[in-house]
């Protein structure tokens, strides 16, 4: 007889079967909900989505206050036979921001998917039956699966889990049915199993080599011979068009542009990240010291290249979620500066301190910011019944929660303190690689453009104001706030960051994020109401008038380019090249041989 | 070198590796890109088989992590081409086509809610 | 001799390879990869697979092969889809991923002769489950939750088929109705072979645990009788509104959670078993997921519900 203390003790610390509930919770969830069914099913659905925050949030107390990673070895089988579930301070930190997505967009989501009562007979009535009786248990095996991205310290069950977020995310994004979000997904499932493909050769090479999978036993073992430096680098290729590091992004804005909004929030948010959690686990649990510092410079120059053409590109769209989704692009390319940032030169290997932290810090505020625009955007659209900017004029003012949601994410990704941009900047910054943190400022003025252009329209004055819809905006303001004050969380127990590292906001650092929040200003004042034509009257002022919209046609003139390099991207036989040639530039820069940027700039102008 | 029963079949594997890397890239029938997303991972997992062939024990035979390790990945596959077939026959009832072209230009008045969508929907059946 | 046959074969399953993907019709380069599939068995079986063979005959050929030629079949007098890369383009391609063949290549030469040590300890872990078949005691035990997260792969891809049905045929029966055929062949097949077909999956199920075989391959015979049922109009599925048709889906992936889970209390980590009763709970939950993944891996291959009208 086994008593209640014998079941708490087994859960608990002690027993650390913990790690395992955020994977096993949300699977029966949606074994269940299926099978139920209807109404039952989605609070079946609920219920175990709120199971797993709660068992979430008693996880990330746990690792907090703990010294060591809580793992698990599932089955009592310990690596290299089993497999270990390991929760450290990243995985921590991820899992929580998942939570608050996850709970915001089902939250959201009990509206549109919410299934019709029993009775309901209409044809329209059978198609919410058919969007719903799908929506609840994928969006749990979504749960689940980016559960076990975090947390399995094994590639082979990564590349599983990794495939189950996949099919869990693509049906979602065709719920509708239309020919051409029918076309997105297939051309994102597609691209996801390339990449898929060329993870699973990585991982054979592994195995051939090393005899283990465990991501501990293989950080031991592992050196940077030719075929560990091939098996990472068809990893990382791999994964990168997994996670749409742009120029590899061809799925993703037609994609994320056209699903509903509240599945649009957890593939942005989340999905479009998981390829990024395991390059982290790779790189910096696995194989830190086989980074070459030609590498990491060729990480972060894909990462400035998908946010200069992400945010050029959002800066010039005419629709809403179609702007979310470049801005997306743009903040994949953020993370991947992560890499120069934590690299250390003298030790010739990444490292995981306060670089790390500040990357983890942007991951979750982009995920959380990311979700609230697009759930604010979904209830702009909704009453509007088109994403098009044109046809929003005013209705911000009718959605004043969803309004004030992009407000807050605008300002959070913008680097605004106390948000969780300012504070992965200022973690950042503590690397001392100024080039990067330099880059990364710049890149936040970009941000506030292209957001503030949209907001500058939504708040527009309109004479249709219609009915307000006043808290259907308020899972958005939540993550909204979530994002813009992640930078005073208490973190230091969970991130690996210096004791007292942790950055405090005060006047001058204020003072110090407004030069881009101007420059952004600027920018939104030059690009917004991109999707007009209109011409106005102009009595008075005519010269300051013409003088402003030659500035803008010029201005448009200059950034126009990235839209027609964003079409020729977008092609599968550009994106093949891309591929190829990525993987091929990976493979350089990891071979020890090849020199490094600075000796090459060196040698260079030694020359001269 | 011995050009073992290992070595013969993993760079069998290796070659389909590359002729599925091809196909997927280069056929410009989306049917065709799921087979050689199907040649790709069963090249991949040829050069597992071969990867177990190595590490055989004497007298136990070949190492088992690996071949239960390609039976996952061969489920997962299928998985993956039947959730691909789906999507191109609707694709193909909805629009008379299987071209994943993008349609050009920005589009215009796209609805969000699936609640209004799912009552306009065309019946393609 | 025998590495000439091995040579032999592995040249072949590249020639069907390139076959598969540089035909033209979707028919033929669909059957070459069926032929493929069948010459990879007999190359796993020279690995000495055997449980690999096995999958990759009934799945990777068979499953597959039936689910491309369907849709190859329905798809024949689609207008081609000619965004064709260039043939400077294509070169460039053809280079590069020759390259990757060969750097694959060169990986497989260079593969060490390790040490045994996966092998070995499988082998003496064995005694834990009191299985002998050590591929099934990596899939059951070992590595559970990779097999528990496989199956809930195919259980979202049956999510995501059944999504795709027009609104109109939502809750209804999969797939077209095949009207019962005339007596002949196919009627007689689809009479005769399904006992035949549940006591081979049977008895795989059960050698399995000792001998090549398991759930697994026991479920792709299940669902290859099934679809021959329907093929023959003799049966047709249930509706895809039914709860006992979605209870039997859940009940392989649900039993094999709920086991790993109890795992904790009755042996101290999830997906422990308790020593003493190891083996007769694995084949509990393998004759679950046999049941599951038929339905599942048969319902896949049907698609999704498409008929607007309630079957007569």
């Amino acid at each position: 007889m086994i008593g209640l203390e014998g079941l708490l003790a087994s859960f608990g610390a002690g027993g650390s079967a913990l790690p395992a509930l955020p994977v096993t919770l949300p699977l029966i969830g949606a074994a269940l909900a299926f099978a139920v069914g209807g109404r039952a099913g989605a609070m079946l659905a609920l219920v175990a989505h709120a199971a797993t925050v709660l068992a979430t949030g008693v996880l990330i107390v746990v690792v907090a206050t703990a010294d060591a990673p809580v793992s698990v070895a599932l089955g009592g089988w310990h690596p290299p036979l089993g497999i270990a579930l390991r929760a450290d301070g990243f995985a921590a930190a991820v899992l929580g921001v998942a939570a608050a997505v996850l709970t915001a967009v089902a939250a959201q989501a009990t509206g549109a998917f919410w299934p019709p009562a029993r009775r309901a007979r209409l044809r329209a009535a059978r198609g919410r039956r058919r969007v719903s009786a799908a929506f609840w248990p994928l969006l749990l095996m979504l749960s689940a699966a980016m559960a076990t991205l975090v947390l399995a310290a094994d590639l082979f069950t990564l590349h599983v889990a990794i495939e189950l977020l996949t099919f869990a995310a693509a049906p979602l994004l065709c719920l509708d049915g239309r020919a051409d979000t029918l076309k997105a997904t297939l051309r994102y499932v597609l691209f996801a199993l390339l990449g898929s493909m060329l993870y699973v050769a990585g991982i054979v090479i592994l195995y051939g080599f090393y005899g283990t999978l465990d991501l501990a036993l293989l950080s031991v073992a592992v050196e940077g011979d030719w075929p560990t430096v091939a098996a990472l680098g068809l990893m990382t290729a791999g994964l990168a068009a997994k996670t749409a590091l742009a120029p590899l992004h061809l799925w993703l804005p037609p994609a994320h542009a056209g699903a509903p909004a509240v599945v649009s929030a957890v593939l942005s948010g989340l999905v479009a990240k998981g390829g990024f959690v395991v390059l982290v686990r790779i790189w910096f649990d696995m194989a830190p010291g086989v980074a070459t510092e030609a590498f990491v410079a060729l990480m972060g120059a894909l990462g400035l290249t998908a946010v200069a053409l992400g945010s050029l590109v959002a800066l010039q769209q005419s629709s809403l979620k179609r702007m979310i989704a470049y801005s997306t692009v743009a903040q994949i390319g953020y993370l991947f500066v992560l890499f120069p940032l934590a690299f250390d030169p003298e030790a010739q290997k990444l490292t995981a301190g306060a670089a790390l932290a500040g990357g983890a810090l942007q991951f979750m505020t982009h995920a959380s910011a990311k979700a609230a625009l697009f759930l604010a955007a979904g209830v702009l659209v909704e009453r509007a019944g088109a994403d098009a900017l044109a046809r929003l004029r005013g209705a911000g003012r009718r959605a004043p929660l969803a309004a004030l949601a992009m407000g807050l994410a605008l300002l959070a990704l913008a680097g605004a303190p106390p948000g969780g941009g300012w504070a992965a900047k200022a973690l950042g910054a503590a690397a001392q690689q100024s080039f990067w943190s330099d880059a990364l400022t710049a890149a936040g003025a970009l941000t506030a453009g292209y957001l503030g252009a949209a907001l500058v329209v939504l708040l527009q004055r309109c004479d249709d104001v219609g009915s307000p819809l006043l808290w259907r905006g308020a899972p958005a303001l939540a993550l909204a706030a979530l994002a813009s004050g992640l930078g005073l969380a208490p973190l230091a127990g969970l991130l690996p960051m210096a004791a007292g590292a942790a950055p405090t906001p005060d006047v001058a650092e204020a003072l110090a994020a407004l030069p881009p929040l101007a420059v952004g200003a600027a920018l939104a004042l030059i690009f917004g109401e991109a999707g007009e034509a209109r011409p106005r009257p102009r009595a008075r002022g005519a010269l300051i008038a013409r003088a402003v919209d030659a500035l803008r046609g010029a201005a448009r003139r200059v950034v126009a380019p990235a839209l027609a390099l964003d079409a020729g991207l977008a092609r599968w036989s550009a994106a093949s090249v891309v591929l190829l040639a990525m993987l091929a530039a990976l493979l350089a820069s990891l071979s020890p041989s090849f020199p490094s940027p600075a000796a090459t700039i060196a040698a260079l102008s030694a020359l001269g | 070198m011995i050009l073992d029963v290992a070595a013969v079949f993993g760079l069998a594997g290796a070659g389909a590796v590359g002729l599925g890397l091809f196909g997927m890239l280069a056929n410009p029938r989306p049917l065709q890109k799921v087979l050689a997303f199907n040649l790709m991972g069963s090249g991949a997992f040829l050069m597992f088989g071969a990867v177990a062939r190595r590490a055989a024990a004497p007298g136990l035979g070949p190492d088992p992590v690996p071949h239960a390790m390609v039976i996952t990945g061969l489920v997962v596959s299928f998985a993956a081409t039947a959730l691909i077939v789906g999507l191109l026959l609707r694709l193909h009832a909805v629009s008379g086509s299987t071209s994943l072209k993008p349609q050009p230009g920005p589009r215009r008045a796209a609805r969000s809610t699936p609640a209004s969508k799912t009552s306009e929907r065309g019946d393609a059946a | 001799m025998t590495a000439w046959f091995d040579v032999g074969l592995a040249l072949m399953a590249l020639g069907l390879a390139w076959r598969a993907i540089a035909t033209r019709r979707a028919f033929d380069s669909t059957v070459a990869f069926v032929i493929y599939g069948l010459v990879l068995t007999i190359a796993w079986v020279r690995l000495g697979a055997y449980d690999v063979a096995l999958t990759e005959a009934a799945v990777g050929s068979g499953l597959t092969g039936a689910l491309l030629l369907g849709a190859a079949h329905r798809l024949e007098r689609a207008p081609a889809d000619e965004d064709r890369p260039s043939a400077p383009l294509r070169a460039l391609l053809a280079v590069a991923c020759a390259g990757v063949a060969l750097g694959l290549g060169a990986v497989v030469l260079a593969l060490p002769q390790v040490e045994p040590l996966q092998a070995v300890a499988a082998a003496s872990a064995a005694e834990a489950t009191g299985l002998l078949n050590p591929v099934n005691n990596v899939l059951m035990a070992f590595r559970a939750i990779d097999t528990v997260l496989e199956k809930m792969v195919l259980f979202a891809a049956l999510v995501g088929v059944w999504s795709l049905a027009p609104d109109a045929a939502w809750g209804r029966r999969p797939g077209r109705r095949f009207p019962p055929a005339a007596e002949g062949p196919l009627t007689l097949f689809a009479r005769v072979l399904p006992p035949v077909g549940v006591l081979i999956a049977a008895h795989l199920l059960w050698v399995g645990a000792d001998a090549p075989g398991g759930a697994f391959q026991g479920a792709t015979i299940l669902a290859a009788m099934i679809l021959l049922v329907r093929l023959a109009g003799l049966a047709d599925a249930p509706p895809v509104s039914s709860r006992a048709l979605r209870l039997l889906i859940v009940l392989g992936p649900a039993a094999f959670l709920g086991v790993g889970m109890a795992g904790v209390v009755l042996a101290g980590a999830p997906f422990a078993y308790p020593a003493a009763h190891a083996k007769a709970i694995i084949l509990v939950v393998e004759f679950a997921m046999l049941v599951s993944v038929a339905a599942t891996l048969a319902l896949l291959v049907v698609g999704p519900p498409e008929r607007a009208q309630a079957a007569p």
